[in-house]
């Protein structure tokens, strides 16, 4: 804007003024306000467009304006106090709420704290105990390991050496095939000794016929000669001194008859006693063969099966062997198994543990505008924390991990019985 | 004498375990909770170390960073065995001169694979 025109508006507005204070007929205003139009202003404007009644009429004008002007911002500013204080009412509400809120948030904000300890003391009983089982599980599973592995490996080892090697039962086996083989032949063997023998007693038996029949012949020529030997005795009697040498003669004669004949009666005799005592052997020894024949088949009969039955049991025994061996590595499997398994269980101990330290974590970050609120409500939190805590456990541990008082070693005491033997655990008796 | 295997690792099952996967296999296995354990068992002498990243005092970056300033121990192959296995931890490893890095849950066999790669007992 020139400065031309904003001499005349600011004069303009000094006349309107000047009009005002003279539509009020205050002289002195108005007389020192068109000075300072003549001040602010060229001279030639002022005195040429004034005069009373044009500034009488402007001044009117202008102070009904204005009056109307300051009416409906005095109605306005009523309106904006009366809404102001209706604000303000609302933003008080609001503030005791905020309040409110706060404290709420800060006991909850401390309670959360004062959760913390007992968390990290519940997670720090849960990993020693986890890490206390899983040690002693770990122990307990590979001793079961090892010791299955080691029977099984025995099982197999006595199982191959049952069926491998010169003391094997393959070859055991084998040797009493041959050895029934053996039998066989020897039945075969005694049935021809057998039949040899019978041979041999019916030729015996045959001899001694013969023999018997020759003594009687011995017998009898005997006889013949003792009856010769009595009448050449007879005869040399009669032959008187010339017969007596020959008598002598005649008489051993007849002595050499009897003896002839009693000897023959004696080999007769042994003979019939040897035939005799021929036909009880041959009669015992039939009998003991025959008994020893139908033994020797028993016993091949009995081998014959014992081989009959090994055979199959020497197929099973080598599956047994495959088994025993797959065993084993089924063993190493279940182990490596376990291992990975007792390494989730450390796994799952850690996370236990970075529960605890981001809680702790989380915790301590409460800024310390809020830990004044919350020191406020620390007291009430700790103990609200416990109790929350405790009206959820279950376990003597849990009670021990917070340090609940009237838990832990001495209650868990040992009670010893009449005998003196020493309950395990924690045993209680009322 | 057999190969000596130090497992360096906070968690006794872990440690345990370790050595219920390498005993059988004839090798000798120590055992330490962390860093600076480790280090003192170290001095008798190591074949290769089996470390884990997290633990106290000492976490196994630290300690690998302290064997490689060892004359004697820098040489000898270094093994995680850890839960970690972000990619940057990997490469960390890798540029401290780690030569393996294996992810629990482990397989016992690998384990010793790896073990017995690594000292040319395989």
């Amino acid at each position: 804007m020139e400065r031309r025109s904003i001499t005349a508006a600011v004069s303009s507005l000094i006349l309107a003024l000047a009009g005002a204070f003279a539509a009020l007929h205050t002289a002195v205003p108005a007389a020192m306000l068109i000075a300072a139009a003549i001040a602010t202003g060229g001279g030639a404007f002022l005195f040429a467009s004034l005069d009373a009644r044009t500034a009488r009429r402007v001044g009117v004008q202008r102070m009904t304006e204005l009056e109307e002007h300051h009416a409906e911002r005095e109605e306005a500013a009523r309106r904006t106090v009366t809404d102001l204080r209706h604000e303000v009412r609302i933003l008080k509400d609001q503030v005791h709420g905020y309040g409110e809120t706060t404290r709420s948030l800060a006991e909850a904000v401390a309670l959360i704290r004062e959760t913390a300890p007992i968390i990290e003391g519940l997670s720090r009983a849960a990993i020693e105990k986890s890490e206390r089982g899983s040690t002693s599980l770990t122990d307990d599973v590979y001793e079961i390991g090892r010791q299955t592995r080691t029977l099984s490996e025995s099982i197999a080892k006595f199982l191959t050496e049952l069926c491998t090697g010169d003391e094997s039962l393959e070859n055991r086996i084998a040797d009493m095939e041959l050895d029934l083989q053996r039998l066989s032949e020897n039945a075969a063997i005694c049935d021809r000794t057998n039949a040899s023998l019978d041979g041999s007693i019916n030729r015996i038996s045959r001899s001694v016929a013969e023999t018997s029949e020759l003594l009687g012949q011995v017998s009898e020529i005997a006889e013949q000669t003792n009856i010769l030997a009595i009448n050449a005795a007879i005869y040399a009697a009669k032959a008187g001194e010339f017969g007596k040498g020959f008598t002598v003669i005649a008489g051993e004669i007849q002595k050499l008859a009897a003896t002839a004949k009693e000897v023959a009666e004696a080999i007769g005799t042994n003979t019939v006693s040897i035939e005799r005592q021929v036909a009880e052997f041959s009669s015992r020894h039939r009998a003991l063969m025959a008994d020893s024949q139908q033994n020797l088949s028993r016993t091949i009969e009995s081998i014959q099966q014992t081989i009959t039955g090994l055979r199959p049991k020497m197929d099973h025994i080598r599956s047994s062997i495959r088994e025993a061996a797959g065993v084993s590595d089924s063993v190493t499997a279940h182990l490596s198994d376990v291992n990975m398994a007792m390494q989730g269980q450390d796994a799952i101990q850690q996370i236990i543990t970075h529960i605890g330290v981001i809680f702790d974590d989380a915790a301590d970050r409460v800024p310390e505008s809020a830990a004044e609120l919350l020191r406020e409500a620390q007291m009430r939190a700790r103990e609200l924390a416990r109790e929350i805590a405790v009206k959820h456990f279950t376990m003597e541990d849990e009670y021990v991990a917070i340090g609940a008082e009237g838990y832990g070693a001495a209650v868990a005491g040992r009670i010893v019985l009449d005998g003196g033997e020493e309950l395990g655990g924690n045993v209680t008796l009322f | 004498m057999g190969v000596k295997i130090l497992c360096i690792d906070d968690s006794p099952t872990i440690r345990k375990l370790v050595h219920k996967a390498l005993d059988p296999e004839g090798y000798e296995v120590l055992d330490a909770e962390d860093g600076k354990e480790a280090l003192a068992l170290a001095e008798g002498g190591v074949d290769l170390f089996l470390v884990d990243v997290h633990m106290p005092q000492m976490d196994g970056f630290e300690f690998v960073e302290a064997i490689k300033q060892d004359g004697a121990l820098a040489q000898k192959p270094v093994v995680f065995l850890t839960t970690e296995s972000s990619e940057e931890k990997k490469q960390r490893g890798k540029q401290l001169g780690v030569n393996g890095w294996i992810v629990k849950p482990f397989e016992p066999e690998a384990l010793t694979k790896v073990v017995a790669m690594l000292t040319g007992a395989s």
